[in-house]
């Protein structure tokens, strides 16, 4: 079964609504790189005050609001109103969760001792808060998932998102997956390169080493691929494809007019997407616009979909010299 | 035509035993193992009880919380007849809960690292190797899907939910589905900081019940179709999760997600609720959760289907809970037998809900486990014994 996309919403470096994104894509804008002891790619989610009261986002830390605005910023631009999606459930996906939570509640233990714990950084580092803001805060009572499992993070949301509406669980489902930096990961892909900074992600110079961390959060509203759709379909997500079978699929499947890569300057995986034989089509990246994270995917996801072209495959390093891969079709 | 989910294997590891039957023996003799953390230490003036795992081998690889599933894991395949050779390159998927294995949670680091010592990054490395679902996955040359829920405390559940509809789908012909969670001084502060953390062994449904303990597991159960033709311990007849949408950290007080995704669970088994042996409950002992479930389960099923809960054997293992409860609902309706409720006294007319006091014998039915979650995840998993 594919699914339509019926609406995106995407918060990176490039901005905080699917348009600075498309905008973006289109080498109008340029992402926003913060440098302190190592560049960043730093998303903006400012964007989230004129869309939610004060009140509705007291307490709600930096990577729910990143997940909070690509959610809203997904259903306004698909142009249905919640009430008219059907029953409507959520899956996000992170690799690292809400590390500025996670950290602020170990700030709580290291600074102020053990008996002052804080209780609200405790609530909210957990993985699944964003989700479950988003269901508070839309008013969603129907299923709400969270997964965490880096390079198969992605895959494993759009295809539970397929189950359930293949199976008439939901007619509908926001379904996004995104990561957020902090100077923790900074340190720590500033040690992994020794402390020297690349000028800037080149995701096709496959042997260069040219990684920077980066943050952002994509959502794709999904339904049944019998309903129109916006962007297109998204066909099967094919996990853990040898290089052999994807450059078989890439030769066999005539129809594919472009191959969008979710490479991130990172050498190690560089070797598996250099295999690739795409013949003939062209080959495009775009971690160069929002950095380095496990759950980029989806902005890559996003981006293929944004493209002119009706029938792009989208290659994930998934580990082992392996790829997920993802297929759009006829918009 | 969808297949069904057969469960051929069951492992188990937790405070009540480090092996699914010495788990069971524990609970049927009534034997509470909660005691003040060996494992960790704090600043602070009470010692809350843990339920924690001894004598965990260290040989087993893996973080803590990996260890404890590989053990679970090699309990659960050596029971469905499956070595894990034979598993190498084949297409069987993967899906395990966890909380803390999904999280950068290494205090030690963090702190030399706030205090600009430029600590090693080896507990990244670690962390990035230590996904549960992934690190089994990996270890075992597996090529299907690979999925890790962290849906707090209702992960193990949504686990197995998940791995099952795999099965029925057609994607793998095996999973390894369950939850795992090791004890950590973050969890432990942070429950205790959120006043729900219980200074004395739990009392779950007491009129007295004054909070949790936590604890920690693992819980696995080997999926199939029948094309390996193994004999089915039993099945996963439903499954059913939906949200309260309510609040961050409290259950909705009537219940609304839980009457939903149990409304779910039933109809994908296509039974009603009278069908039901018993109800393993999430059963935390906490006021709010108690009382909440409690309402749910007066209204949905009929007043004589017992209740029990076995964190009063097992401590709130968080992401195991729901996999180690999943794994004990079968084997006790395998035993024709469901343990005491350890820690009730008094009936909290709030609750409603008297769960089992003593061992009872249980008729042939189905088994309903449920889990609530921080963020108003509320997942149900329904099982039926084979034969």
């Amino acid at each position: 079964m594919v699914l339509s996309v019926l609406g995106m919403g995407a918060v990176s470096a490039l901005g905080g609504s699917i348009d600075e994104f498309r905008a973006g894509l289109e080498g109008h804008g340029k992402p926003f790189i913060e440098v302190a002891e190592f560049p960043v790619y730093r998303a903006d989610s400012s964007g989230l005050q004129n869309k939610r009261s004060q009140r509705a986002l007291r307490r709600i830390d930096s990577f729910t609001r990143m997940a909070l605005l690509a959610s809203f910023d997904a259903i306004k631009d698909s142009g249905i109103a919640l009430k008219d999606m059907g029953r409507t459930g959520i899956i996000f996906g992170s690799a690292f969760g809400p590390l500025n939570t996670t950290f602020a509640f170990q700030d709580s233990l290291i600074d102020d001792g053990d008996k002052c714990a804080s209780p609200l950084h405790f609530a909210a580092s957990v993985h699944n808060s964003p989700a479950a803001q988003v269901s508070i805060q839309m008013g969603i009572d129907g299923p709400v998932q969270t997964l965490s499992a880096f390079n198969h993070t992605v895959s494993g949301v759009l295809e539970l998102a397929r189950s359930w509406i293949e199976n008439g669980i939901v007619d509908t489902v926001i379904a996004g997956a995104g990561d957020e930096y902090c100077p923790l990961r900074g340190y720590a892909t500033a040690r992994m390169l020794n402390g020297i900074a690349p000028s800037g992600i080149q995701p096709l110079d496959f042997d260069k080493c040219s990684y920077l961390p980066g943050e952002g959060f994509a959502v794709f509203i999904l339904a049944n691929g019998e309903k129109p759709s916006k962007y297109g379909v998204l066909k099967k997500t094919s996990v853990r494809v040898g290089i052999d079978e994807s450059n078989s699929i890439l030769k066999d499947g005539k129809n594919i007019k472009a191959l969008f890569l979710a490479a991130n300057g990172n050498n190690g995986e560089g070797e598996t997407y250099a295999k690739i034989n795409a013949g003939n089509i062209p080959v495009r990246a775009h971690s160069h616009l929002y950095g380095a994270f496990p759950c980029a995917t989806a902005l890559s996801i996003a981006a293929a979909l944004l493209s002119e072209e009706n029938s792009v495959l989208c290659a994930e390093y998934s580990g082992d010299g392996e790829l997920n891969l993802y297929e759009t079709g006829e918009k | 035509m969808r297949n069904a989910v057969s469960i051929t294997g069951i492992g188990s590891i937790c405070a009540a035993g480090n092996t699914l039957d010495l788990s069971m023996v524990s609970m049927y003799a009534g034997i509470r193992n909660c005691s003040p953390p060996v494992l960790i230490k704090s600043s602070l003036d009470t010692e809350y009880p843990v339920f924690e795992v001894k004598n965990l081998s260290d040989k087993l690889p893996g973080s803590r919380t990996v260890k404890l599933a590989w053990k679970a894991l090699h309990e659960a395949l050596e029971q469905a007849g499956l070595s894990e050779k034979e598993l190498n390159g084949k297409n069987v998927g993967v899906c395990i809960g966890t909380t803390v294995g999904c999280t950068l949670n290494n205090e030690a680091f963090y702190r030399d690292f706030k205090a600009g010592i430029k600590p090693d990054i080896k507990p990244i490395h670690d962390f990035l190797s230590n996904n549960p679902a992934l690190n089994i996955s990996k270890a075992l040359d597996l090529k299907g899907p690979v999925s890790c829920p962290v849906n707090a405390c209702a992960s193990g559940t949504d686990a197995i939910g998940i791995a099952a509809s795999w099965i029925r789908d057609g994607i793998c012909d095996i999973a390894i589905a369950g939850g795992t969670d090791e004890l950590s001084r973050i969890t432990y502060l942070g429950f205790i900081s959120l006043l729900i953390s219980s200074g004395t062994p739990c009392r779950p449904f007491d009129k007295n019940r004054n909070g949790l303990n936590l604890g920690e597991g693992a819980g696995i159960l080997i999926l199939e179709n029948n094309k390996r033709k193994r004999k089915s311990l039993g099945e996963i007849c439903g499954y059913g999760t939906c949200s309260d949408a309510y609040h961050p950290t409290k259950p909705h007080p009537e219940g609304k997600g839980l009457l939903k995704a149990l409304s779910m669970a039933f109809a994908q088994a296509g039974i009603s609720p009278d069908k039901t042996a018993f109800i393993n409950a999430h059963g935390t002992s906490t006021p709010d959760n108690d009382r909440a479930e409690g309402n749910v389960i007066k209204s949905f099923f009929p007043s004589e289907v017992p209740v029990f809960s076995s964190k009063s054997y097992t401590g709130h293992t968080l992401g195991a809970a729901g996999a180690i409860e999943a794994v004990f609902s079968l084997r006790s309706l395998l035993d024709g037998r469901l343990p005491a409720t350890a820690g009730f006294t008094d009936y909290d007319e709030a609750c409603g809900i008297i769960p089992t006091t003593e061992n009872i014998e249980i008729d042939s039915g189905y088994a309903v486990s449920n889990s609530l979650a921080f963020g108003g995840g509320n997942s149900c998993l329904i099982f039926r014994k084979e034969g």
